[in-house]
C-alpha cells in the first residue's frame, strides 16, 4: 500500500497536463504515465 | 524526454576520430497518445492500446537511451491493467516508469520532486526503484546502471513527522 500511495503521491508534485491522479485506476489507460515521461 | 541515438560509423568513412554521429534526437519519445483521454477511459480495449504502447516505449527506452537489456523486465499483465484495474501489474508499470525517470536527463528534477514526499513515501520509492535496478543487476550484472538510486539512498531525508 505504501509503494502505490508513494508513487501517487510523487505524481501528484506534478502538474499533470490530462488529469489529477487519485488512484491507481486513474493509470489503467497509462495517459497520466505518458504526461509525466514526456516531461522528464 | 530527450532520446539520442547513435551510430557507429564504419572505418571506412575517413574519420577514424569521428566514431559516432547522433542519427536522431527526439524530444516527444514518450508523446501522447492521439485519443483523447475521456475516450480511453471508456473503453478498456482502448486503454489496453495506448498500455501496450506506452510499455513497448518503455521497453524501446530501457534499451535504446539507458543502454539497459529490456528481457529482465518484469512484463506486467496489461490486460489486467485495462480491464480490471489490476493494482499489481499497474504497480509493476509504475516502478518502471519511476526507474526511467530515475535515470534520465531530468533526474535532477525528479530527485527533487521525490524529496518533497514525506519520509515514509521517499522510502518506498527507493524501495520500488531499487527492485527494478536489482532485477537488471541480476540478469546482466551491470554495474554502471542505476547509480541515482544510491544517490537518492545517499541524501539526507527530511525528518518528517507523517504518521
Amino acid at each position: 500500500m505504501d509503494e502505490s500511495e508513494a508513487f501517487i503521491a510523487w505524481l501528484g508534485t506534478y502538474n499533470l497536463p490530462t488529469r489529477s491522479v487519485a488512484t491507481l485506476a486513474d493509470l489503467s489507460d497509462g495517459v497520466p504515465l505518458f504526461d509525466v515521461l514526456s516531461i522528464m | 524526454m530527450r532520446t539520442e541515438h547513435f551510430h557507429t560509423l564504419s572505418s571506412r568513412s575517413g574519420f577514424p576520430n569521428l566514431t559516432h554521429i547522433r542519427l536522431v534526437s527526439d524530444d516527444n519519445y514518450f508523446k501522447h497518445p492521439s485519443r483523447a483521454a475521456s475516450q480511453l477511459a471508456e473503453n478498456w480495449v482502448l486503454r489496453l492500446a495506448s498500455l501496450k504502447r506506452l510499455f513497448r516505449l518503455i521497453t524501446q527506452y530501457f534499451v535504446d537511451a539507458l543502454n539497459q537489456p529490456s528481457s529482465s523486465l518484469d512484463v506486467p499483465d496489461l490486460q489486467a491493467i485495462a480491464r480490471d484495474h489490476d493494482a499489481l501489474h499497474t504497480m509493476a508499470v509504475c516502478r518502471l516508469v519511476l526507474a526511467i525517470a530515475v535515470q534520465s536527463e531530468g533526474k535532477q528534477e525528479v530527485v527533487e520532486h521525490i524529496k518533497k514526499l514525506s519520509e515514509r513515501h521517499q522510502s518506498a520509492l527507493m524501495r520500488s526503484i531499487e527492485e527494478v535496478c536489482l532485477s537488471i543487476y541480476s540478469a546482466f550484472q551491470m554495474s554502471n546502471s542505476c547509480v541515482l538510486s544510491n544517490t537518492i539512498g545517499s541524501q539526507k531525508v527530511p525528518t518528517s513527522t507523517q504518521t
